[in-house]
């Protein structure tokens, strides 16, 4: 597993294990990067309608204060990945 | 001895740089030498070649700068000496005794001068980023110090590299003196200025002047990883508890302790060899509060690494958060 990988699985497993409200794991992770200062549009792949609709609803989900600090609990700085 | 030039700059300095931190008042923290038994290691270190000396206005509360001043004075001619200090941080209560505000800054390079007892210094750095000032305020007050003849260069300390890019740019925009040097916090247990800072630094030509060669003495064993404190330093320095926690930090220890061993050298002179060798590393900032320390330091400049001990040294290494600034 590469280490882009196995980062993904880390924050996977913490939103997995703790779903906030319901929502599914991807609209989390979208609406958390949604919710980033600087952030104006993340690129979502969807070879699913269901994608595309996860994404879609990823709008509409606010994480509270502790809904955005507990996936973050789980980050541990990562070496540089995807350039250089 | 070894010199090479400051970054791009004509100025040449030692590469070993002396931390005037270490000197002034031990009333401001317990590992801290007063004058007199600072003397005669400053005096070793003049005699071992080195001619850069880095202090700061907030150690010991001014007294850091005025033992540099009195000691430079005794041991080496000013023209050999290059002599640094920085500004920023806290002078006192007051709203504007802080900070890179032109007020502050301007009022600091005198005040600095009056305690080294010197009208110049070679290097006037800022200790920090400043948030609540315009970068623009603080490269034009540094620009006019340079102008007045109070600073020969200009250099930064820790901050991230995005703002450093952007002071570089601010001042080349307005024909204002560039940072000729950044002194970031760089050893084998913190390498994160490898990704972006250094890296800019060495493409702007800006020198590289590591603070904390030694993680604090933590790789040259004064603590251990079952929480020993071996030093009055590690027993009473609680900054390094916070900059120096992970387990991973003391398998990279104990790979210095390795690679000495089996050379019969000190720890510390592997730890600063290996920083030595790094692109960009102009002059490690070394504190020596005991001669041994600095005789560890000088010898670390004919410790010539091998590619696999290089390798070993770097091996145990994670990332690490944000650490020393931010």
């Amino acid at each position: 597993m590469s280490p882009a990988q196995t980062a993904c699985r880390k924050l996977q497993a913490g939103l997995e294990g703790r779903p906030p409200s319901g929502s599914p794991a991807a609209q989390v992770a979208l609406a958390w990067l949604l919710g980033q200062p600087g952030v104006t549009a993340p690129i979502i792949g969807a070879t699913k309608l269901a994608h595309l609709e996860a994404a879609l609803g990823a709008l509409d989900v606010s994480l509270t204060e502790d809904g955005v600090k507990r996936p973050e609990e789980q980050y541990v700085p990562h070496p540089v990945l995807g350039h250089g | 001895m070894d010199y090479v030039r400051l970054g791009s700059t004509g100025l040449r300095v030692s590469r070993i740089c002396l931390g005037m931190m270490s000197y002034g008042s031990s009333e401001w923290r317990p590992w801290v030498l007063d004058e007199p038994e600072a003397e005669p290691i400053v005096r070793a270190a003049v005699e071992g070649g080195i001619t850069f000396f880095d202090s700061a206005d907030m150690y010991s509360l001014g007294a850091s700068e005025e033992v540099t001043g009195r000691l430079l004075r005794k041991y080496i001619a000013r023209d050999d000496a290059v002599v640094a200090t920085k500004v920023f941080n806290p002078m006192g209560p007051g709203e504007n005794q802080r900070g890179l505000g032109r007020k502050h800054v301007l009022a600091s390079i005198d005040a600095s001068l009056r305690r080294l007892g010197m009208d110049y210094v070679d290097l006037y750095q800022t200790h920090r980023w400043d948030r609540d000032t315009p970068i623009e305020e603080t490269m034009e007050a540094l620009d006019d110090i340079v102008r007045a003849g109070k600073a020969r260069y200009i250099g930064a300390s820790s901050m991230f590299a995005w703002q450093f890019a952007k002071a570089q740019r601010v001042a080349s925009e307005n024909g204002w003196t560039r940072f000729s040097s950044m002194q970031p916090h760089y050893n084998l247990l913190y390498r994160e200025e490898e990704r972006e800072m250094i890296p800019q630094c060495l493409d702007m030509g800006v020198g590289v002047i590591p603070w904390s060669p030694l993680a604090r003495g933590v790789l040259a064993g004064n603590r251990g990883r079952d929480g020993a404190r071996r030093t009055t330093r590690a027993g009473s320095d609680e900054f390094a508890d916070w900059l120096y926690a992970l387990p991973t930090d003391f398998d990279v220890v104990d790979r210095v302790f390795e690679v000495a061993g089996e050379r019969g050298v000190e720890p510390a002179q592997v730890a600063l060899a290996w920083l030595l060798g790094r692109p960009g590393v102009t002059a490690p900032i070394i504190g020596a509060t005991k001669l041994s320390h600095l005789e560890a330091a000088l010898g670390a400049l004919d410790v010539s690494l091998s590619e696999d001990e290089v390798k070993r040294l770097e091996e145990p290494y994670v990332p690490h958060p944000v650490l020393g600034h931010g």
